[in-house]
């Protein structure tokens, strides 16, 4: 969830209002958005809706809660400026990063604080909707120092040298990708690449190189930047658009003047782009959904107050959705904004009317049946992890590693595959356990996993029931008794088999049948896998595959 | 007096009692030839009847360490180095080949031998300074570990110099702490005592079935028990705390009409995540919020794979605009363990479930987390979903309410717009619990472009609790780790 730090006297400048921290949290509900933390002036937000651009920014924020106090209502209105500003766009960089969306951002008054937000906008946005830069990095730049028109081509590694932004000699692109803290950070975005991507001017100063670094020449903003050059650059032209939006609207919100930028690619167009969409909706779909008995004027007001602008005709709802709303796509979106507005707390809950016949599964019930008789005979159930590692499953059980479920990408060396034998959590168990009161008897009745090809899953799941008991006498007879005991009460016929396992004593161990199926294995735990576990006492256990019971 | 306590004496009692006046413990195990913790045992009980009173010592023993013990049996190195210098010189390389002694050990006999004035080196030859008769005479260390186990205050001021020495050497002396207990029988039992020896009336200890048979007990009297007395604990089965309470919870879930249903925990990212809707590359779906596992799955062959695919890249006929991107199959057929217990709502949504229907879950769910005391890399989830043309989200609120006053016993709550992916409108539901707001679980209606390309045109209200953290946060557990607890004792007594 992204998060983002702004300052509480900021917005309240931007509202036009301010609020106690109770009355803005309360506002902050209706963007998703709750306080994580509050250092005096200093509030971090936490983002929920990870689909919305526009609320990385205080500004944005600002935006939505202008319309929620009552302050404003409807769509905003930003004019765009006509220009002659023109960014061309050379064929050779449809081979490294393709597309580019402009704008030009003038009459803004800079203090720390506003700085500071957007450059966390920017950070916020190339790392959440820019993928880390993959997908969209932006570039801010000091219009007065550009000469135009500016050209967005590319340079071959060596070939060209300009300073980076923090830096004070000039270093080519190579340089940069190997020395440059951002050029280490996102130069395998380029890895790839025979020619860098460079945007440019008409005195051939280098703006950028982009997704890496601006220069230092024109890639600064300070308190005394006035007037600002915009560019987004990436693989999907309808992101840039986007992404350029949530910046340009954001400078919008503090009075800057948007200019249009005129773009010379294979065809030529302007952006940014400010376009609306419009969805049509049913009152009795709003209705049906929210279980509210709402007229056409209400749900005009509610949307309104989320900053759409909506219209009834034909007894139908016309929503014209914010341009910077790209979360929108369905109606119910825009109903969920209706909700919102109409407040939660608002609606009367109400108990669901449907009847239906609950029941447990058959295994939930099994093993209820099974878990009583295990604790009549004085067990412990235990819970253990489904996720374990080679050496338990393996290794300490002195058997091969064979086919297994393995996790690709582990945290820690405890967890690296699923276990497919209930036993070494038992043992596991005990092998924590080796000083306290004796006897134990455990048992757990959980999940196991195997690799099976045949399956939709490439995996199947099987219940084991594994019983272990440990103390100075425990042996095959005693965990057989346990056994013969559960069997008999569930009715089962079953008989044992001499087998050997390479984690039972030789001549010790049997393997469970019934009806000639094999389903699980019963013994007396050989000396040198206690050891493994760094076991004192001796221990016999068996397991057996629940599924099979059933 | 005394007449009840001297019938309430038990056996072992009665048999230590003669010996209580020699004071230590040790002494009354040798003479009532009772074996120590028999011993303990009476005393403890005699204590409790007030008959006598207690003193704990704690002295230090000195006994011998693991060198110790085989220098004792194979002779000190010391020893072994001079018995080859009676007589004649060595050079040092022969003294230390032939001596078979460690360097570590070498070193430490010249240098006790020098120190005592039996050798000299010079040329790096070792010289003899005594005659034979001084040279095979026992050294004091030898005494001293001849002597051993002893208590501390029982060597002699020279001893415990050497004493002194000998710890500094590796693993030759070791220093435990014994602590004995001492005895000093009261008035009252000193009385008791003298009566004993008069008491000639036989007390009856365990009725047994032959007594019973012969009358054996007619006109006799039964020892009295100390019914105060502390018996040993005991512990019986138990079920897990923790999944008895899911247990607990499921019964609950069948009493308001849910269904349970299962699903796998290796789950094919298509589950997972594409019928939930969630974007190919958001970022939930990276190696840092997914467990991914070897292999893939043959998505093609899903029935529900071509309009899921299409829900995600145009919105199919689900009146949404899709995602706008080209989806990846090979995304889709990747093996992740289940992220999340909404996974089993969309396969329940897929196998033609009964409408109206309620089912519910409690999934094993897995996410790369580093464990600590609020994070676990596995995890519960309890999921539900009711199917219905008729609800709605007034519905879905009134539903909350009531698991919220089931599961947290609380009726102050508070409903909170949300994000999830496969939700809208979306819901967190919010419990107020000792003085702050807690967040316990979200829900949501299912976004047709999840319901529709499975087949459902009804809607469909989904909701999700946090039941390991409600059940922490009800149950005063602080550490998530204690749900899978190592510890028998822990669960015993939970």
């Amino acid at each position: 969830m992204p998060t983002i730090e702004i300052s509480k006297k900021d917005l309240e400048n931007l509202c036009g209002k301010k609020f106690s921290l109770e009355k803005l949290k309360e506002l902050l509900e209706f963007v998703k958005t709750s306080i994580e933390s509050i250092e005096e002036d200093k509030i971090t937000l936490k983002i929920e809706d990870t689909n919305r651009a526009d609320l990385l920014s205080v500004e944005g924020i600002a935006r939505e809660l202008k319309a929620i106090t009552g302050k404003e209502k409807g769509l905003v209105n930003y004019e765009i400026i006509k220009s002659n500003f023109v960014v061309k766009v050379d064929k050779k960089v449809k081979k490294v990063r393709p597309y580019t969306a402009c704008a030009v951002v003038k009459d803004l008054c800079f203090n720390h604080t506003i700085i500071e937000q957007i450059i966390q906008l920017q950070e916020k946005l190339s790392e959440t909707f820019g993928r880390k830069r993959k997908d969209a990095a932006i570039g801010i730049y000091d219009f007065d120092k550009i000469k135009w028109p500016i050209t967005y081509t590319t340079f071959k590694p060596d070939s060209i040298s300009f300073v980076p932004l923090g830096f004070v000699e000039k270093l080519t692109l190579k340089e940069i990708i190997e020395k440059h803290e951002k050029g280490k950070l996102y130069g395998h975005l380029l890895e790839k690449a025979k020619e860098y991507p460079i945007f440019i001017d008409a005195n051939n100063e280098v703006l950028s190189m982009p997704p890496i670094i601006n220069s230092e020449y024109s890639g600064k903003i300070t308190t005394e930047t006035r007037n600002v050059f915009i560019e987004v650059s990436g693989f999907r032209l309808e992101k840039l658009l986007h992404v350029l939006n949530i910046v340009v609207s954001a400078l919008a919100e503090r009075k800057g003047k948007i200019y249009a930028v005129e773009i010379h690619d294979t065809k030529k167009f302007f952006t940014p782009i400010f376009a609306t969409r419009r969805k049509v909706l049913k009152l009795e779909d709003i209705n049906s959904l929210l279980g509210l008995e709402l007229n056409p004027k209400q749900v005009i007001k509610l949307l309104q107050k989320m900053r759409y602008n909506a219209k009834e005709k034909k007894g139908k709802i016309i929503a014209e959705i914010p341009f910077y709303r790209e979360d929108v796509i369905h109606n119910v979106d825009i109903i969920e904004d209706i909700a919102i507005a109409y407040g939660y707390k608002n609606f009367k809950p109400r108990k669901p009317q449907i009847f239906t016949e609950g029941k447990l599964l058959e295994e939930s019930e099994k093993k209820q049946e099974i878990k009583e008789l295990l604790i009549g005979l004085g067990f412990q159930e235990i819970n253990s992890f489904i996720m374990s590692n080679k050496k338990e499953q393996f290794e300490n059980m002195n058997s091969k590693p064979e086919s297994f479920v393995k996790i690709k990408n582990p945290v820690s060396e405890t967890f690296t595959c699923l276990r497919k034998s209930l036993l070494p959590s038992l043992l596991k168990f005990f092998s924590n356990n080796t000083t306290k009161e004796m006897p134990q008897k455990i048992f757990e009745i959980a999940p196991v996993v195997e690799p099976n090809e045949r399956k939709e899953t490439k995996t199947e799941e099987k219940n084991k029931i594994a019983v272990a008991i440990t103390h100075a006498r425990a042996n095959f007879t005693e965990i057989l008794q346990v056994l013969d005991y559960i069997m008999n009460n569930l009715k089962k016929q079953y008989q044992l088999e001499k087998k050997e396992f390479p984690w039972f004593i030789a001549g010790r161990s049997a393997e469970i049948l019934v009806e000639k199926k094999s389903i699980g294995f019963l013994g007396e735990i050989a000396p040198q896998v206690l050891e493994n576990w760094n076991l004192k006492m001796p221990i016999a256990a068996f397991e057996l595959c629940f599924d099979d019971l059933l | 007096m005394g007449e009840d306590k001297l019938i309430s004496l038990s056996p072992i009692e009665r048999k230590v009692l003669p010996f209580l006046g020699l004071g230590s413990t040790e002494k009354i195990v040798e003479a009532s030839k009772l074996d120590e913790t028999t011993v303990r045992r009476a005393l403890q009980f005699l204590e409790n009847k007030k008959l006598i009173i207690t003193k704990k010592i704690t002295k230090e023993f000195i006994d011998l360490d693991v060198n110790g013990i085989l220098y004792k049996k194979n002779f000190l190195p010391e020893r072994k180095l001079i018995n080859l210098l009676i007589d004649k010189k060595l050079s040092l390389e022969e003294a230390r080949k032939n001596s078979g002694l460690s360097e570590n050990e070498f070193q430490v006999a010249l240098g006790v031998l020098k120190k005592k004035g039996f050798i000299a080196v010079e040329n790096n030859e070792i010289l003899p300074k005594k005659e034979k008769e001084e040279l095979i005479k026992k050294f004091p260390e030898e005494k001293l570990l001849e002597k051993l186990p002893a208590p501390v205050e029982e060597l002699s001021k020279d001893e415990k110099k050497i004493l002194q020495e000998l710890k500094k050497r590796k693993k030759i002396i070791v220093v435990n702490k014994k602590s004995e207990i001492f005895v000093e029988p009261t008035e009252e039992c000193k009385e008791i005592a003298k009566k004993l020896e008069n008491f000639k009336q036989e007390l009856l200890e365990q009725l047994t079935p032959e007594l019973i048979k012969s009358g054996g007990w007619k006109n006799k009297k039964f020892r009295a028990y100390d019914v105060t007395t502390k018996v040993p604990e005991i512990f019986g089965g138990k079920r897990h705390f923790y999944l008895k309470f899911l247990e607990k919870i499921k019964q609950e879930l069948v009493a308001l009409g849910f269904e349970e249903v299962k699903g796998p925990m290796v789950e094919a990212c298509f589950w997972n995540c594409d019928a939930l809707f969630m974007p190919q590359d958001h970022p939930a779906r990276s190696i840092h919020d997914l467990y991914f596992v070897e292999g893939k799955t043959e998505i093609k062959n899903f029935k529900f794979f071509k309009q899921i695919k299409q829900t995600h890249e145009d919105g199919w006929k689900t009146g949404s605009d899709g995602w706008r991107y080209k989806f990846s199959e090979e995304e889709s057929s990747k093996l992740v363990l289940r992220s999340q217990g909404t996974a089993i709502s969309a396969r329940i949504l897929a196998s033609k479930p009964k409408i109206p229907g309620k089912y519910f879950a409690i999934a094993r769910c897995f996410r790369p987390d580093v464990t600590d005391a609020s994070h676990l890399p596995e995890f519960n989830q309890l999921e539900g979903i009711i199917i219905s043309k008729e609800t709605n989200f007034s519905e879905l609120l009134g539903l909350l309410k009531l698991l919220a006053e089931k599961f947290a016993g609380t009726n102050k709550i508070k409903l909170v717009p949300t994000y999830f992916p496969f939700t809208e409108p979306s819901v967190e539901l919010q419990v107020f619990f000792e003085s702050k707001w807690l967040e316990i679980g979200g829900a949501g209606i299912f976004r047709p472009e999840v319901t529709l390309p499975l087949g459902i045109k009804e809607k469909v209200l989904a909701w999700g609790l946090g039941i390991d953290r409600l059940f922490m946060v009800k149950n005063n557990i602080k550490d998530i780790r204690d749900l899978f607890s190592q510890d028998i004792e822990f669960l015993r007594k939970r």
